[in-house]
């Protein structure tokens, strides 16, 4: 025994021996005398690991404030001392805005100015409608007004509120809640001193103003403003007591923690990176790097240490991507607001950082070109891209823009990734519906968020917010689960993305509002039916008033599905088909707002049958009959994604045709219609009895009927 | 022997906490008066002088907002604006100097200066003055010009205004600076700022042409806010963690008032040559109430006004030298300026923490 045990060991031991020998052979010839291994450095890594910056973009002014209109067009603006602008000096700080509707896509900027107010260092954030809301701005540096302003992207119109606020504000904070109104906190007034009283824009009452008596607190200039599921507002800093705002009547206030690093993280960032989850990220003076992250969903919600930058960090923007991590751009690692007047410019940042939800860590990205510091913006674009600009004045003026494309818009080897596409959805959508999304990826689709539009200044996003939906794959499409609670996704506009294997599509503007109208009714009866393999007629019937039908059709049920019909009509024929195929049908309404209804499916298949129609009580059933059936209910399984059947005597040559064949006919049949909600017919003799039921031709020519 | 220094820990620790959650009283009650508004929605009272007389802004009927000036007769005067829809008052004097700001007709918003009742006078249009804070009662008066530097870029500079003309009192060491408030001595408080744009503040006092920088509380801000006679400073400042606290400058030294029980954060705004003072403080899961700070603690003016009030008083903001004290509340679900008027000994309960 023990002889045994040693020799086994002998034989381990000069196994081991003999692969670190191999190792250190294959080594040797890798590595010279003097070198290290080939670690790649940074700038040697690729995009699809760290990125890609655009080359600078000119912008005319400095993109102080930038946000993402519904139109995916980005609103910019800056206050009113532009140099190029021509105004008597007398009236500067007077009331104008200089600002520009800019289509990154064609890089075209079309001047847009407040000749009214100067709305610059006010708050913003998005009404349900889409249009944004202007708190405050400024008549004097440090000095607020109490003007609220409605930029409309529709018509690039400034409209002013019908009150004027009760108190100045210059840097306040917006936040959208979740009945549609928006709060407005903090600020200077317009003799310099602190607005303490809260307000909020009552979108239900015509646009009046609500103050917040009994809920007067003084908090930083632009505070960290988040919507908590509970429906009231956490201010998440920038000082380290954090608390609940319950915007309810005259209002109040509870304390919810106390952030776990005792620092003030003034010009740092705050998240809402997903439901109840909020991230801060460095900030401070001098900045720190750490990340601290809480969870409102908790019953008793704390703050937590999660993560560190690779760089301490104050001026950056963080904003959250399709796939919900947040990306660091720009900001300094030394202390001060003013560009090269006190160090900040000395401590700027290029490189982004990429903060994971899942593991807390930061991940360095790629390095852009140009300083981003104080009065720089970032925001994501419609395309999956995070476009930044502005910094400076005071300081070195950046009237530039770079935009980052992520590492999920890449392969590994920097080729362009493959998108997955969003081809059809609604426009609008009720909060709690299920919204159907016509892709042709349905198989790979492994995700589906909604990411709020942006509305960016001074470091701040105000309205940015990231929900990743629940949903299930149909034919053709997704059935996705919109967010129900008004707490959790706000009224407004989103952007849809669905991903594959971490690769976003293109997003899709969607507005989620309870006031939407409602979708349209699915059409009533509807039936695919061939009459020649090279012909299908298409009935409906009206259930409710639509602007029009949208007919598609596809071969299988996660492939494409091309529209092709748009008619006012209840009835189509396609003469596009080829023979031996089977075709999937469905017919959707469209009203004039362009809400979808549920779609209606049936099949069609263009196959050729002997003995075409089965005479009932003449025509024997004979196993080619059996067999041509079997071979177009397979066709119509492949098309519905199922596995071909098994079917009972596979090869018919010397059988009679027995029921359990009608039987296998039927049940297989019927599975794979039900793929595609298609109810199935009853059949003659439903219950057909082995060894008594006596197959008829009205068996398998109902089948015929079925499939044709 | 070997126990003694854990009984003498339990025994100091025992008298601070008794310290700190005493009940105290403060002899004095007040009436509350509703100064009303311009028949708006809401109105805010900001300084008082020695003969009752009130300056603030409120709601007119139309949706603007004006000054006020409210008179010891409980006359509410509206003394209107340069030409825009905005004014508000934000201090007078005991020889009835009114200042403030207001929008013109063309929409800039001006410092501007006014004698009791009499006509706004724009100190922007002929001084080029951006704001003016403080006065005291030789008129003299303070507050900051907006200038350009070298780049061209605009920051704010304190000034003095005197019988004899305008004195630049430069930038107190920092890159801007601002004087809110001068006393009969002529000693002024302001702050100077680090940046030229949004840095932080450093309360400063200013006497005889000596800058004196008054620190803060850990943070990074502190803010001068006024100033007595006796050269006692009020403002408030940033703990380490961002929060902050009131402070009174004496004797060379800043010290934290505290906040009201439970409170996060603390705010001077008025203090008469008594050493009384007046301003904000939130307490445990509430928003900000007013509270005077005399003798040493920081009493909630909620409980020095009579219980069936209806009054939330939210804010004092200044107090004179016979006690009356301003400010704003709640009464009846609306913002509104009241003026507390002493009446005697009363029954006042507060704790306070620090």
């Amino acid at each position: 025994m023990t002889r045994s045990t040693h020799f086994i060991s002998t034989r381990a031991i000069r196994l081991v021996c003999l692969v670190l020998c191999l190792i250190i052979l294959v080594c040797s010839d890798l590595l010279r005398p003097g070198e290290s291994a080939a670690i790649p450095t940074l700038s040697q890594q690729g995009p699809g690991v760290i990125g890609q910056w655009s080359s600078e973009i000119s912008v005319p002014i400095v993109a102080i404030h930038m946000h993402l209109l519904p139109n995916g067009k980005v609103l910019i603006f800056q206050d009113d001392d532009d140099p190029d602008y021509p105004q008597d000096e007398d009236e500067r700080h007077a009331g104008l805005t200089v600002a520009y509707v800019w289509d990154v896509g064609s890089e075209v900027f079309t001047q847009v100015n407040n000749d009214d107010a100067n709305v610059f260092c006010s708050g913003h954030a998005f009404l349900p409608d889409g249009r944004l809301l202007f708190a405050g701005g400024l008549h004097a540096p440090g000095l607020g007004i109490s003007d609220g302003f409605i930029f409309d992207s529709s018509n690039n119109s400034w409209t002013p509120t019908n009150e004027l606020m009760d108190y100045g504000r210059w840097y306040p904070s917006n936040v959208t809640l979740g009945n549609g109104e928006i709060a407005v906190l903090g600020g200077i007034d317009q003799s310099g001193a602190n607005s303490n009283t809260p307000e909020v824009f009552e979108t239900n009452s015509g646009g009046g103003w609500r103050a917040l008596t009994t809920a007067s607190l003084q908090l930083a200039l632009y505070p960290y403003l988040h919507l908590a599921p509970n429906g009231k507002v956490f201010v998440s800093g920038p000082e380290t007591t954090t608390r609940y705002l319950d915007t309810s009547g005259s209002g109040g206030w509870t304390t919810v923690a106390t952030r776990s690093v005792n620092y003030n993280r003034d010009y740092g960032s705050s998240v809402t990176y997903d439901v109840g989850k909020v991230v801060i990220i460095g900030g401070g003076n001098p900045p720190i790097s750490s990340a601290e992250t809480i969870d409102l969903t908790d019953p008793s919600p704390g703050w937590t240490t999660r993560g560190s930058m690779a760089s301490a960090r104050r001026q950056m923007n963080s904003t959250i991507l399709p796939n919900g991590k947040v990306l660091v751009t720009g900001g300094t690692n030394t202390g001060g607001n003013d560009s090269g007047d006190s160090g900040e410019a000395a401590g700027a940042l290029l490189t982004a950082e990429m903060w994971d939800p899942g593991n807390g860590n930061f991940t360095t990205m790629a390095s852009m070109t140009k300083p981003r510091l104080y009065h720089s913006t970032a925001i994501l674009l419609g395309d999956g891209r995070v476009l930044t600009a502005g910094g400076g004045r005071p300081g070195t003026e950046q009237r530039n823009a770079q935009i980052y494309s992520p590492p999920y818009l890449f392969t590994a080897g920097g080729a362009a990734a493959t998108r997955p596409t969003i081809e059809h959805t609604s426009k609008r959508i009720r909060p709690g519906q299920t919204l159907f999304v016509t892709t042709p990826d349905v198989a790979n689709v492994n995700d589906v968020t909604l990411v709020a539009l942006s509305s960016v200044t001074h470091a701040r996003n105000m309205t940015q917010r990231f929900n990743r939906l629940e949903f299930t794959k149909g034919p053709g499409g997704l059935n996705v689960a919109m967010p129900a609670n008004g707490n959790v996704c706000p009224p407004g506009f989103y952007m849809l993305f669905i991903l594959k294997g971490g690769v976003p599509s293109l997003a899709h503007f969607i507005n989620v509002n309870s006031s939407n109208p409602l979708p349209p009714s699915a059409p009533l009866s509807f039936a695919a039916t061939a009459t020649s393999t090279s012909s299908v007629s298409l009935s409906w019937t009206a259930n409710g008033s639509v602007d029009h039908y949208e007919i598609q059709k596809g071969t299988h049920r996660d492939g494409s599905f091309t529209t092709i019909a748009s008619t006012t009509g209840t009835s189509l024929v396609d003469n596009s088909v080829s023979s031996s195929t089977v075709y999937i049908y469905r017919v959707r309404g469209v009203d004039s707002q362009g809400n979808y209804s549920d779609f209606k499916t049936d099949i069609a298949s263009t196959y050729t049958f002997t003995d075409n129609p089965l005479v009932a009580g003449t025509t024997l059933v004979k196993a080619q009959h059996i067999t041509e059936l079997r071979t177009v209910v397979n066709a119509v399984r492949t098309a519905a994604g199922l596995d071909t059947a098994n079917w009972t005597d596979g090869s018919l040559a010397g059988v009679n045709i027995k029921a359990v064949h009608i039987s296998d006919l039927r049940s297989n049949l019927d599975a794979a219609l039900s793929v595609f909600g298609v109810t199935t017919s009853s059949y003659t003799d439903s219950v057909l009895t082995p060894g008594a039921t006596i197959v008829k031709a009205v068996h398998a020519q109902e089948l015929r009927s079925r499939v044709q | 022997m070997p126990y003694r220094p854990k009984l003498r820990f339990k025994f100091i620790v025992s008298v601070c906490v008794v310290l700190t959650c005493a009940s105290l009283t403060l002899a004095q009650t007040f009436t509350v008066t509703d100064i009303g508004t311009l028949g708006g929605k809401y109105s805010a009272a900001m300084s008082v002088n020695n003969y009752g007389e009130v300056v603030g802004h409120s709601a007119t009927s139309n949706g603007e907002i004006h000054a006020f000036l409210y008179l010891r007769d409980g006359t509410l005067v509206d003394i209107n604006t340069l030409g825009g829809a905005y004014s508000s008052a934000f201090f007078i004097t005991n020889s009835g100097l009114l200042l403030g700001v207001s929008q013109t007709a063309k929409g800039q918003y001006r410092p501007f200066l006014s004698v009791l009742t009499n006509s706004l006078f724009d100190l922007g249009e002929h001084y080029r003055f951006s704001s003016a804070l403080g006065a005291n009662d030789v008129g003299q008066v303070v507050g900051c010009r907006i200038v350009s530097n070298e780049h061209g870029t605009h920051h704010k500079r304190a000034f003095l205004y005197t019988s004899r003309g305008v004195i630049d009192l430069g930038t107190f060491g920092g890159k801007q600076s601002d004087a809110t408030a001068i006393n009969n001595s002529g000693d002024v408080v302001g702050h100077l700022y680090t940046d030229y744009h949004d840095g932080y503040k450093r309360a400063v006092l200013y006497s005889s042409g000596k800058i004196t920088e008054l620190g803060t509380l850990g943070g990074k801000n502190s803010i001068g806010v006024g100033i007595n006679d006796a050269g006692q400073v009020i403002g408030y400042a940033a703990l380490l963690g961002g929060d902050q606290r009131a402070f009174l400058y004496t004797k060379g030294r800043m010290r934290n008032l505290g906040t009201l029980p439970g409170g996060t954060q603390s705010f001077a705004y008025g203090i008469n040559n008594q050493g009384q003072i007046v301003g904000a403080s939130d307490a445990k899961d509430s928003a900000l109430r007013a509270f005077i700070y005399r003798d040493g603690m920081m009493y909630d003016l909620n409980e020095s006004i009579p219980r069936n009030s209806g009054w939330l008083l939210t804010e004092a903001r200044g107090i004179n030298e016979k006690g009356q004290i301003v400010g704003y509340g709640v009464i009846n679900g609306k913002q509104h300026a009241f003026l507390l008027t002493p009446v005697g000994p009363g029954q006042t309960r507060s704790k306070t923490t620090r």
